[in-house]
Parts: structure tokens; sequence; C-alpha cells
């Protein structure tokens, strides 16, 4: 099925309300959607919404003959499943050029920053070692899959844990979950992403954009950073999006500043699951669904959404924020920031027109004018002696 | 109009006659009208309810809830709508009415053409003629 | 399932292939019967097909299922909105949501004719009746009554803004019984389109009220009227802060 296409009022609310500082949602430029991040029952199950964008993880694990070029490594593996439960658009089974590009930075920004120690998952070189695997289930679709598909697969491997091992000579054991504790997996850091849409030439940047965000702007930029404030990832996608060297500067020290309050905030939430599991009741995603519906009815999230519009337009140069250079790790799988700013020297300021708006055409309704003619017309008429009479007959009939 | 009050209907020789043409036109928008309706008309009409099956499907929500129309306006922000809003609300009299009306603000009422231009005087008249001539007996009688 | 008694069953919750009972009167009397969305009639039962809560209504006698809905199935006579995405020959082709997009011939507009034709352009909201709307053909739309008269169908202005919000939303609001919008007419100039298929567009004076209209609307979907009106107090109390 077709994705319903974007009308023209509604880009142009969104760009217009955009210059304004007034987002189609009520947040302000700077503002990210509503987090939560939930665990399920299994372990290396979690979910994650943002605002109404809900996306799955399951990590899962297996024992595999490793590649003879990295002998002393496990394997870790990411993959993105779209069913047409997120967004009508979506067909199960294939990916289509959205699907690729959440996969891709997922990977870029989960396996190329090597954030899980990969030498810890090998059980014997070239022989055995684990294999891990990402599934990354999209439930519902409402714009920024990226940020919501990375903050799920990072959070499930943060939860998984896999089954102990031990060797007795070259013979592998693998033992049992209530045989022996599992293990969790060794995690460096913690890396996520940050998107921004672009609009008005990309001198505004909005953080967090959702689906009519996304399609209303120009492009988008992924920041990929971890709480150390290091940038891992960086993309900017969009035909012909022209950027400026501050705004992505200003929009790392944004992402970086959210980003420690959400490896925060994935660590409280970890922390708390841990805590519930040694209570011994834990309700698994059930929490997540009664949650929602609270996030829905109660008054107090509409006094959040109620708060008076600010009348300072707020752009994204003049915030203030704390001005620390973000570090630039040029490891492996690391963009450096001159190549991607070469784009953005251009300084035009072409301003969008609004369209003119159609003219609705006035219609003059002169049923009764009409009507009374007709009386008159059958009046006239009236001399033939005949046709009086009948006359008589119809209108008595009607 | 259920089909238990059945119309009378001009015979169609009739209406083929030259001076019966405006009769026949009016005649005519008014079936037409009325099959336009029942291809258009959203609400179950009454014919529906009176044959078929003792159930009806019925696929809208707002027929079964009786849902307000869509399009509002408030405070004057198009002046258009709002005046089809009160449409609405207040529905206009029936088609009947109107005619009376118009037939009112006309500047000879039905009534005085009906008075000037009738032949009942002279046929009266005639009548009178006749039956004083022949001493006040009614015809019939003879 | 076992039948539940007349009584008890209006406003119950229903899942697919319960059967529905009949309330008495309507069993004895020789009155037409209507079965409204998410219910069927198979054979002699009549079996739900949604889940959701029975509701019931009295002349015409009515049944239907109220129901959670997101995705829209077009129906016969709903006034729905749409975006135009396509000119074919006579006729504009029209998404609605619905799996298979809608047509819209450019004659069935008021006082529009053969050579006097409306100015829409792709990607043009257009405000329609469904008048066919079956599961086998391509939808179609028209934008006037019966009469041909102008009903408060066609164009939307490119000015305003379009939001969706969950089908069940749009019949609350629809609901006579329903102040939220005529309270928020009473604080705010704006025009407002509500369409059966889940998209409301509305326009005020500046886009600023327009976003916190649009705001105000979809987040009283799961409200109860005290709740609405708290709502709409504390919106017109914003509105005179400017």
């Amino acid at each position: 099925m077709k994705e319903t296409p974007l009308s023209i009022c509604e880009k142009q609310t969104v760009i217009q309300g955009v210059k304004e500082g007034q987002r189609v949602d009520g947040r302000s430029l700077s503002e990210q959607r509503k987090t939560c991040i939930t665990f399920g029952t299994e372990w290396g199950c979690c979910q994650v919404l943002l605002g109404n964008t809900r996306v799955m993880a399951q990590v899962s694990c297996s024992v595999q003959v490793p590649k003879s070029s990295r002998a002393n490594e496990g394997m870790l593996f990411i993959n993105v499943e779209m069913s047409t439960m997120a967004a009508e658009h979506f067909e199960a089974g294939r990916l289509g050029q959205q699907g690729i590009e959440v996969n891709r930075l997922v990977e870029r920004c989960i396996k190329d920053s090597r954030c899980i120690d990969l030498e810890s998952l090998c059980i014997l070189v070239e022989e055995q070692a684990w294999e891990v695997r990402v599934d990354i289930h999209v439930l519902n679709h409402e714009g920024n899959l990226i940020d919501a598909a990375t903050l799920a697969a990072l959070g499930a491997l943060c939860h998984f844990k896999r089954p102990d091992v031990t060797l007795d000579g070259r013979d592998v054991i693998i033992h049992q979950l209530d045989e022996r504790d599992p293990v969790p997996l060794t995690i460096l850091h913690h890396p996520l992403t940050l998107s921004f849409a672009l609009f008005n030439q990309g001198k505004t940047c909005v953080l967090d954009p959702t689906n009519l965000e996304e399609r209303s702007a120009d492009g988008k930029l992924v920041m990929g950073l971890n709480a150390y404030r290091e940038l891992c990832t960086l993309q900017i996608s969009g035909d012909g999006v022209f950027i400026h060297k501050e705004a992505v500067l200003s929009c790392a020290n944004v992402a970086a500043s959210r980003a420690v309050q959400m490896v925060e905030m994935l660590k409280n939430s970890l922390a708390d699951d841990a805590a519930e599991r040694a209570k011994g009741k834990y309700t698994g995603l059930v929490n997540s669904v009664a949650l929602e519906t609270e996030r829905i009815t109660t008054q107090s999230q509409a006094e959040v959404y109620f708060k008076a519009p600010k009348h300072k337009v707020e752009v994204l140069d003049k915030e203030q924020l704390p001005i620390t250079k973000t570090k630039l790790i040029n490891d492996q799988g690391v963009v450096t920031l001159e190549t991607s700013c070469d784009v953005s020297s251009s300084e035009s300021d072409m301003e969008i027109e609004p369209l003119p708006s159609v003219a609705v055409k006035k219609i003059e309704p002169l049923p009764s004018v009409a009507l009374k003619k007709r009386v008159h017309e059958e009046i006239d008429i009236g001399n033939d002696s005949e046709e009086e009479t009948v006359m008589l007959v119809t209108s008595d009939l009607t | 109009m259920g089909p238990q009050r059945k119309r009378l209907l001009l015979s169609k020789n009739l209406l083929e006659m030259k001076f019966m043409k405006r009769t026949k036109e009016k005649t005519e928008k008014e079936l037409e009208d009325e099959e336009r309706q029942e291809a258009f008309a959203n609400e179950i009409t009454s014919a529906m309810l009176s044959h078929g099956s003792k159930f009806l499907m019925e696929s809208s929500y707002s027929a079964c809830e009786n849902l307000s129309f869509g399009r509002m306006s408030f405070k004057g922000a198009n002046p258009e709508i709002e005046k089809i809003m009160r449409r609405f609300t207040n529905p206009p009299p029936p088609k009947e009415s109107s005619l009376l009306q118009n037939e009112k603000d006309a500047d000879v009422r039905a009534e005085e053409v009906a008075e000037t231009m009738s032949l009942s005087k002279t046929i009266s008249r005639k009548f009178s003629k006749q039956s004083q001539k022949r001493g006040f007996k009614r015809p019939a009688e003879d | 399932m076992a039948e539940k008694s007349f009584s008890t069953h209006v406003n119950q919750i229903y899942l697919p292939g319960d059967s529905v009972a009949l309330s008495k009167t309507d069993e004895i009397s020789s009155a037409k019967i209507v079965i409204g969305p998410g219910i069927r009639k198979y054979g002699k039962q009549i079996l739900v097909t949604k889940p959701g809560v029975l509701r019931t209504k009295a002349s015409p006698a009515t049944y239907w299922i109220d129901c959670h809905h997101k995705r829209y199935v077009p129906a016969r006579g709903d006034d729905v909105i749409g975006v135009v995405t396509n000119k074919v020959g006579e006729s504009y082709k029209v998404n609605i949501g619905s799996s298979e997009e809608a047509s819209l011939s450019s004659i069935a507009f008021p006082g529009a004719t053969k050579k006097n034709k409306p100015n829409i352009q792709i990607g043009d909201l257009v405000f329609a009746k469904l008048l066919i709307a079956s599961i086998d053909m391509e939808p179609e739309l028209v934008c006037v009554n019966s009469l041909g008269e102008n009903v408060g169908l066609g164009v939307l202005s490119t000015s305003g803004f379009l939001f969706t919000v969950p089908l069940h939303h749009i019949r609350k609001l629809l609901n006579p019984e329903c102040t939220l919008l005529k309270s928020l007419g009473k604080a705010l100039s704006f025009e407002i389109a509500v369409g059966m298929n889940g998209k409301i567009w509305i326009k005020a004076k500046s886009v600023k009220q327009t976003i916190a209209l649009a705001r105000a609307i979809s987040i009283s979907e799961h409200m109860n009227k005290e709740e609405m009106n708290k709502l709409c107090r504390k919106f017109v109390d914003r509105q005179a802060g400017f």
C-alpha cells in the first residue's frame, strides 16, 4: 500500500512553524519527545518508545565458527524488520530504502564504533565463538526510527546475558541458565544516535523529528555519540541540502549533552529492571502498555503540552549551551567533520514563498428567483382556455 | 414519500401534447430529482425499510451514531461555511411551503389570476341566462 | 459463546465471533433492524466481526460495534478528507487513507460544468462525500449534494493544517453531544473540516493558533466530558493571556 502523500498545507505549516520556532506537537526546536525504555522478561529484550514511535529489539546468541580473518573474535549481527503494522507503506520481508538506511546506521553506530568487546565472545580461537544477533522490530512508525532503533539495540545488548561457558581441556561446556548465572556482554561505551531535521537551507535544525517533520524537511543530520561526548557516526542525507559549519557544531553540542542524559536514563532503567528482578516481580512489557495509556489520558500531560508558547524564536546558533568541543575520535569507522562540511558554504537566502491559496469560486444560489419566474410563465400561457383547465388539474395533483 | 401513498400522474398522451410542454418538463424534473435523491442519500430511506429482509446492512458510522457534519466555522472564520451550518441546524421549510412563499411575493396572486382569467363567471352567466329563459328550471329536469 | 440477555449486553465488550441477541421488542416487531459496522448477519445468527463495545439506537433499531480503529475502510456516505495525488482525464485521484485511491470527477463540484472546472493542484486537500464505497470497486467521491448544491464540501485552503487522529476520536468529536469544538469556537475564530477517515483540517488566524488548536483536539482523545471542559477553560485562559 502506498504511503499517504504529503499535502501542501501540512508541509507549509511545518516549515512556517519551524521558522517561528514552533513545532507541530508543541515542543521547542531542541526538545526530544518523551522517551521510555522498558525491558521484557527475557534477557536482551528491550522496547523503546519515542513519542509514539515504538521499536523493540531482541538479542539472541549462538555458537559459530569465527571468521578466519578475525579468528579470536565473536560476531555481532544486526537485523532490522519493518512490518506493515508499523506503517502502511512498509512491506514485510522487504526493507526498502528507509529500512536499509536504518539498518546501516544502527550498524555503523553500534558495530563500527566497537562498543561491544568482541574478543570476550571468543570461546576457542579459530574454532568456536559466540555470534550475537540483534533483531530490531519496528512496531509503530511516527518518525525518527534511527534514534529509536539504536537506543533499543543498545538497551537490548546491555540487558542481554549469554550462557556461561567453561573449558575442559578442549571440550567446551555450555551451562544452562539454571546451572550457572548467565554472563552479560562486555560493553565498552554506550553510543546512540540523535537525529536532526534540517529546515530553512540548513540554518534551522530540529531535534527528534516526527514523521511529518522528516517528510517536510530539506534533509536530515544523524549524529552518533556516546556519553563521553565522542562522535562515532555522522551522516547528512537529503537532496541538495546545505548545512553550515556552525550549525553542525551546535547540533553536535546539543546532541552530546542529550546523549549524556540518554545514557544516564538507559542505565537507570537497567538498574530499575535489575532491582525488580532481584525482588522477583518483573512484569516484562505489560508495564509499557499500561504506561502508554496513562501517558495519553492524564491531565498532567495536557499541561505539559499547554505551556504558553514562547515569543522569542529559538535558533540553534543562539542556544546557550556549554561550549565544550566535541572530540573527534579518528578511530575505526569515524567520520571527520571536514568532509561533511564542504557542501555547507552556500549562503543563499532564498525565502520559501507560501503558495497562493486556491480561490474558491463563489456560487450564487438563485433557486428562489428561478422558481418565481416559472410561476409567471405559467400564468402567461393562461390565455388559452384549454390549457387553463389542465392547469387547474395539475395544481390539484401536486 | 412511501409507496403506500401513490402519486397521481398525468397520462403520457396528455403530456405529449404541445401545450403541455412545460408541465411535462416539470414532471420529468421531479422524477429525476427523486431518482437522484435515492442514488445519493446516505440515510436509510423509507422505501428501503419497507421491503426486503428484516435486516439492513449499514457500513457507515455516521448514519448509526447520528454524527454531525464535519465542516464547521466559528466566529466568522468562513462566512460561507457558517451560512451552511445554520442551514443544517435549522433546515429551511419544505419545498411546498417555499412555493407558497413565492406566491406571496408575486405581483399578481394566483387567486387573482384565476378570478380574472377564469371562464367560470361567463359560463355561469350563460347558464343563468338560460335558466332565466326557461323560468328557473334546471336543464336536467326536462 | 453463550448469548447474553439483552439487558446486560448493551455497552458490553464483544469479540469477533460472539453472537448478539436482539432486544425482545425488536425481535417481535416487524420494523426493520439496521446492522451497523462490526456486525454481520450469518444465517440466522447475528455475529460480531470487530472487537469492541456494542451500541444500540432506537428508530430505526440499530446495532453496531464501537471499536478502536487507526486505518480507514471506506463506507458509503462518509465525509472524508483526501489528498489529490494525480489527475487522470476528467477526474482526480484522491488518497483518503484507504487501500485504494478514490476518484473524484472534476464536474462533481458545486457550479462546475464541463467548461468551468475547479482549479485543483496535486497536493491540495479536498473534503468530499463517498458516493461509492464497495470492496470490489474504486471508491468514488463527490463534492455536491444530490441537488448539485454547495453543502460545504470542496477544496480546502492550503493555509490550514492537516493532522491525523484515530477514527474513534473523530466519531467522538462529531457526536452531537460533544461540545469540544463548539467551546473552542467560542474562544477562537477558526474553521475546521473533520473527515471520517481520521483526518482533521484546521485553519485559524495564525500558525501558532492553528497548532495550539490541533494539539488541543488530538490530546482530548481519551478525555471525558469534564476533562474536555477543563481543557477548554485552560485553552481559553491561555489564549486570553496572549
